[in-house]
């Protein structure tokens, strides 16, 4: 038995050196950023911190990613569009980004899914796609208080950066959060997004561009729950004026149209509506 | 509380430490220091089941006693059916209540009665199936006087809820498990290590095969109408691989947890796809299911002895069965439906029904033909397992329909080139141990110590790097 014992011990000793060793390895490298779930994040990063010559900036959730890849060129767009779990915190952070590599913007787009503006950065997954990914020395300061205050509130925040954290895909046990995906339910607007967008457009105000509100297409059996979400928040934060047309652009789609309910099936058939329609 | 998480190796490595250092000095503290950690590893799941996990094991327990002190038959007979009643009320209720409702209100619509019978919000409590075959069984060996009562209830209630079998079996019987409770346990240094290789097994079947399997067959059976037929059928293909690897990944790692407690387990899964016709397969599928409903259905009712047609009919009647016992649902039936005309022509031609299982034995390789035969078991499988897999009928007719195109001779749209190649090395080492109880149990033996290692940490890393946020095991929902 106590043979059993330390050879199991002798064995397991070396576990964690072999595992740092490979995760040192992954983060030098930089190979986990194509590996891990939030990759799409660290490619949007990249891309933020990019010159570009295009001077219209799209940043979006998954669904605004499909409609405008962030893995193409566009000459005239540039989509920065990756996740929804980054938050309307991860968003601005972008739009720094893209502002300090020296890019000039006419017009940011803001493509949403109606529900994903009541991020509240509190749920499991801000956990692979926030922490994660920006949770660092850089961003830190960049934080706004009312975000800071709401990620005090996911676990085991100080060992995200862990190289055996960072480089996997593993999250803390879902027991642990309030939920997956820490929304405000049925209000529209959480107050952390809330306070994101004013920050962007103090932004816009600043260098001079303009911001449009844009949703992204909607499955037909939610409208009924999005057309009643409450609204309070907005004109509460002073911004009715940006999302005055968003409610009557949506488009509701039947349920043949999405993979899940969310993700469009042939996302290109909508780009071009998009181009010529909403983002004139 | 699940096998491949951080938890579970501390809860296992804390009871296994307690049960050899603590308990070590009686039989009865062992199996006391058993039953509460199996009943503490429970209410992790849900501490509210705890309490009908009792009762059913209460019930059961003192039928099981009054049968035996019975003499005559029909009172032996009457406890035996109360507890058949008791155990599939329970099940049915928890189980089958708001699939029967709905079906009868789905009939009388068609048939434009009005009926709205209402459904209730019930949870399916988990293991609810396994746990009630085994009492089942228990019962049922007690009046055919194959077994006899255990008085300790501590016995009897670990060989209900052990907590490696507790949530998704194999499925015992108390006539191979219950005398291993019974009987005084030693530490056996070679059966902990052979435990350890098949949980290192297990864990590796179900995180790098399964999970990364069930990221392609997600996006493929979420959404068949935009896809090839041929990126459909490999969506079919990929799903067999992924639900053998995960049943079978959470077997190998229930049977080496039992196995560092000094207890075996009933052997669930036998190489299955490398079976070379249906009836071999079946014999190899879980083992421990098909052989209960072998011998407290299949046989009661008269086998494969009273002539073709009536083998026949007990055939459908187990599959028919053996699908609804797998979930609530229309697409389990179809499936175990279609499972059983499988097997009609080797009844009807008696075709290697009696057929010793041994596959191919002594080979390195397989023959061409049969390797032909294999495969063609396995697309049949695969093709069924669609029906598995599917929310609903309608979605399985789409996915065939789509299957049924000229696209299915086109590239399949999605091509996961590495998953396919770690497949193919995960089915060389099942190859090479088809014959054993698990892939691990002799493989690289009798190579160098250092290389044995290289090769276990190998495992060990493949596992690291393939980590997703945990995916519970498909049997749990069962």
């Amino acid at each position: 038995m106590r043979v059993f014992i330390k050879n199991i011990f002798i064995f397991l000793i070396i576990l964690p050196l072999l595992f740092y060793g490979i995760s040192l390895y992954f983060l030098y490298t930089g190979k986990y950023k194509e590996t891990v779930e939030g990759s799409v994040v660290y490619n949007v990063i990249a891309r933020s911190k990019t010159k570009w010559k295009a001077r219209k900036l799209l940043l979006g959730d998954s669904v605004g990613e499909q409609l405008f890849p962030c893995y193409q060129n566009d000459e005239t767009i540039v989509s920065l569009a990756s996740n929804e779990s980054i938050g309307m915190m991860g968003q601005y952070l972008l739009l720094n980004n893209f502002i300090n590599a020296g890019n000039t913007i006419d017009t940011l787009y803001l493509l949403f899914n109606p529900l994903s503006f009541q991020n509240n950065m509190d749920g499991r997954k801000k956990y692979q796609f926030f922490l994660k990914t920006f949770y660092t020395d850089e961003y830190k300061p960049l934080f706004l208080k009312s975000v800071s205050n709401q990620l005090e509130k996911i676990p085991y925040k100080s060992i995200c950066q862990n190289p055996c954290v960072k480089t996997t895909d593993w999250v803390p046990y879902k027991g642990l959060f309030n939920s997956e995906e820490g929304k405000t339910s049925e209000m529209f607007l959480s107050q952390v997004s809330a306070d994101c967008i004013n920050k962007m457009k103090q932004l816009s105000i600043l260098h001079n561009f303009k911001i449009l509100v844009l949703p992204s297409p909607v499955i037909l059996s939610n409208k009924q729950r999005i057309l009643a979400l409450d609204r309070s928040l907005i004109e509460k934060n002073d911004l009715t004026s940006d999302f005055k047309n968003y409610f009557k652009d949506i488009i509701f789609l039947e349920k043949g149209n999405f993979m899940d309910g969310y993700h469009l099936n042939k996302p290109e058939d909508y780009r071009e509506f998009y181009i010529s329609h909403l983002m004139k | 509380m699940l096998f491949d998480t951080l938890g579970f190796a501390f809860f296992l490595s804390v009871v296994f430490l307690l049960y050899w250092f603590v308990a070590n000095k009686s039989l009865s503290n062992q199996n006391t220091l058993l039953l509460v950690s199996s009943y503490f590893f429970y209410s992790c799941w849900d501490w509210k089941f705890l309490s009908l996990l009792l009762l059913s094991t209460l019930i059961d327990y003192l039928i099981g006693l009054k049968i035996h002190k019975k003499e005559n038959n029909s009172g032996r007979k009457f406890w035996l059916v109360l507890s058949i009643v008791i155990n599939l009320s329970l099940l049915c209720t928890f189980k089958y209540y708001n699939f029967f409702i709905s079906s009868f209100n789905e009939l009388m619509t068609a048939l434009k009665i009005q009926a709205n019978l209402s459904t209730l919000n019930l949870i399916l409590p988990i293991g609810i199936s396994f746990y009630t075959f085994h009492g089942l069984s228990y019962v049922i060996d007690i009046y055919n006087r194959k077994t006899e009562p255990d008085s300790n209830f501590i016995n009897y209630a670990v060989f209900v809820s052990f907590f490696p079998l507790l949530v998704a079996g194999p499925i015992e019987r108390a006539t191979h498990l219950l005398p291993q409770i019974q009987k005084e346990r030693k530490f056996d240094y070679g059966k902990a290590v052979d435990g350890l290789r098949q949980i290192l097994w297990g864990l590796f079947k179900k995180i790098v095969i399964s999970n990364q399997c069930s990221i392609y067959s997600n996006i493929i059976f979420n959404n068949p109408s935009i896809f090839s037929g041929s990126t459909l059928l490999m969506g079919a293909v990929i799903f067999a691989f992924q639900i053998y690897a995960d049943f079978s990944g959470y077997t190998d790692i229930a049977l080496g947890t039992a196995r560092l407690f000094g207890i075996e387990l009933l052997q669930n899964f036998s190489s299955p796809y490398f079976s070379r016709n249906l009836t071999q397969f079946w014999r190899r599928w879980h083992i421990s299911l098909s052989s209960w409903f072998r011998d407290y259905l299949y046989i009661p009712l008269g086998g494969s002895k009273k002539g073709k047609w009536i083998t026949i009919r007990n055939t459908m009647i187990i599959f028919l069965i053996g699908g609804f016992w797998h979930g609530a649902n229309w697409t389990f039936v179809i499936w175990g439906f279609i499972n059983a005309i499988y097997l009609i022509p080797s009844i009807l031609f008696q075709k290697e029904t009696f057929e010793k299982d041994k596959i191919t034995k002594l080979k390195v390789i397989p023959s061409l033909s049969e390797f032909f035969q294999m495969s063609r078991t396995f697309m049949l499988i695969a093709l069924v397992c669609i029906f598995f897999r599917s929310q609903d009928i309608s979605h399985a007719i789409s996915y065939f329909s789509g299957m049924l195109s000229k696209s299915t001779f086109t590239l399949p749209a999605i091509r996961p080139v590495l998953l396919f190649f770690v497949i193919g090395l995960f089915l060389i080492i099942e190859w090479k141990g088809r014959d054993q109880t698990h892939a691990l149990k002799n493989f690289a033996l009798k190579s160098h110590k250092v290389l044995r290692l290289i090769f276990y940490y190998s495992l060990i890393i493949a596992i690291f790097l393939s980590r997703t946020p945990e995916q519970k095991f498909i049997y749990f929902q069962f």
